[in-house]
């Protein structure tokens, strides 16, 4: 059974990718249901890298279930999920989801979700890879060597901040900023994970239209410059095409149609 | 004089007990209700090590550090899985039964005669001069442990436990260690309230276990939601008021039967008008909620 779905992965990736091998994420016959509801029904979706795709649907059609599911937080009925991640694949059912995270995957969340009593900094130095491992006892005995570490990652941060045009607001509370602020600090805490694969979960929700543009852009730029694979979930289709390789449809459960943006 | 050398001891081996919780409770946003029996298991390794073995003060409080921290593996681990309500259940269970333990094992705790003769640290006759060496040896010690819990608050695990504190789930979608966080915190807080229990063995020359009971970790817990979480200046601040509160009582000149009741009630008071007026506490950033 097991090789055969890896022969089905292997025509879908062929297909998609032009006889390449490079994909960044492939779901194969995805089930999942909550209680008798049938949430997820079969679904099959491969993303290239460096693709953005955009994923729209009714409210309840299951996109920001589909999401948890690569997310490493809700594990599927049946079906598989592996993305490709620096360098090798990780079958998302086996993984935590820091352990996905840790391997490139990052998400920006429908209701953002930064740390709302540390500082703007604090927020995007806590996505930091190269301190994620550091333990209390390096903390203490190692403080030296720590703190080097932590100073070339507050410029990095700070970098990332002024990419997203937040670098003056560095020293704020994120309690404090506007919807739109936290969003853009959001997307610098994602730059600062250095994560290749982006869920993007409704970015541009809440965000009036000059904010909106000023992300449209950013995610764009990012898109082409620095390679991001994005699976983006977004009721304002109509904006987020223009930058989307493709847009899929799903209902029921299931992929039903996929176009070129 | 020696009546507020005695109090300041206490204020310093609370200060400790009370920047240890907050580590867990203030940075961590965990909820730990076993900490007096931490903070008795401490006691009873120092005292252990110095009457039985009759090793030396230092390494008999490294020995009390090393068993609460190795014991906090009893909340630690199962808090994995556990989280909010369940949590606390877990960490009451422990405090009940480590209660029973040090109650019940005679062989080792001499049950609820406790254990007497725990030599001092100090080199003086006269009392006087004994109270100023604890004094002056017990500040040094709060320095060096306030300088280590500052090193791990200002350190990425700080951090990633101030992070994981505010939203879980977002913290580990990215990378942050959840679980190995809250073994760590639970470790470093458990070995520093051991500290604390030596010195309070050491300095009292007499242990019993209802010195460790679940009144004494709710005590505790009210240092910290009193003084307030999340920084340094809360469990100070929180160790002072709740010291404070029956020496200030002693001076009405209660009898004894209704100056017991008299000091539970101003605790209740004093909690529930802090929840009502300033949740953060009297000096804390953070919400415990």
């Amino acid at each position: 059974m097991e090789a055969v779905a890896k022969n089905m992965f292997e025509i879908e990736g062929a297909r998609l990718a032009g006889g390449s091998s490079s994909w960044a994420v492939r779901t194969m016959d995805l089930r999942l249901a909550f209680g008798g509801n049938r949430v997820l029904d079969g679904l099959r979706l491969t993303l290239r890298a460096g693709e953005a795709v955009l994923l729209r649907g009714e409210n309840g059609s299951g996109k920001t279930t589909l999401l948890n599911v690569l997310s490493g937080l809700i594990r599927p009925d049946a079906g598989s999920v592996v993305l490709y991640l620096k360098g090798r694949d990780r079958d998302v059912a086996r993984s935590s989801p820091e352990q996905l995270a840790c391997c490139g995957l990052g998400r920006l969340w429908q209701d953002i979700r930064l740390f709302p009593t540390m500082t703007v900094l604090d927020n995007v130095l806590a996505a930091s890879p190269e301190l994620l491992n550091r333990t209390a006892l390096a903390g203490i005995v190692f403080w030296p060597l720590v703190r080097r570490q932590e100073r070339a990652a507050r410029e990095r941060a700070l970098h990332n901040l002024a990419l997203v045009g937040m670098e003056d607001r560095a020293g704020s509370s994120a309690d404090m900023l506007s919807v739109g602020q936290m969003k853009r600090v959001a997307l610098a805490r994602l730059l600062q994970s250095e994560a290749d694969f982006w869920l993007l979960d409704e970015p541009l929700a809440g965000l009036d239209q000059e904010s909106a543009s000023g992300l449209l852009k950013l995610l764009e730029k990012l898109n082409n410059g620095h390679g991001k694979t994005m699976l983006i979930v977004e009721h304002q289709h109509e904006r987020m095409a223009p930058i989307c390789a493709r847009t899929c449809f799903l209902a029921d459960g299931r992929l039903h149609a996929e176009t070129p943006a | 004089m020696s009546y507020l050398l005695h109090l300041l001891i206490f204020f310093q081996i609370y200060v400790i007990v009370a920047m240890s919780l907050n580590l867990l409770i203030g940075y961590g946003g965990l909820l730990q209700i076993a900490h007096a029996a931490y903070f008795g298991i401490g006691a009873y390794a120092a005292a252990l090590l110095w009457t039985k073995l009759g090793i030396g003060f230092v390494p008999g409080l490294m020995g009390a550090a090393a068993m609460a921290a190795v014991l906090s593996l009893l909340v630690s681990l199962p808090s994995w899985r556990f989280r909010g309500d369940y949590f606390v259940m877990i960490s009451l269970a422990v405090q009940v039964v480590l209660y029973s333990l040090m109650y019940n094992w005679m062989d080792v705790t001499n049950g609820p005669y406790g254990i007497t003769a725990i030599p001092r640290p100090a080199f003086s006759g006269s009392t006087s001069a004994i109270q100023w060496e604890i004094f002056a040896i017990y500040a040094i010690i709060v320095l060096l442990l306030a300088c280590v819990l500052a090193a791990a608050k200002h350190s990425p695990f700080g951090r990633s436990l101030q992070a994981m504190r505010d939203d879980e789930l977002a913290a580990r979608s990215l990378g942050i260690p959840v679980r190995r966080l809250k073994v760590e915190a639970f470790l470093l807080a458990s070995a520093l309230v051991g500290v604390a229990g030596g010195l309070y063995a050491a300095y009292v020359g007499y242990i019993d276990p209802t010195s460790f009971t679940l009144d004494e970790s709710i005590l505790m817990l009210s240092m910290v939601i009193v003084g307030g979480t999340g920084n340094v200046r809360g469990p100070l601040i929180g160790a002072a008021v709740l010291i404070a509160i029956p020496e200030i009582l002693r001076f009405l000149s209660l009898p004894d039967a209704v100056a017991a009741n008299v000091r539970l009630l101003a605790y209740g008071l004093l909690l529930i008008l802090m929840m009502h007026w300033r949740p953060q506490g009297l000096a804390g950033r953070y919400r415990f909620e």
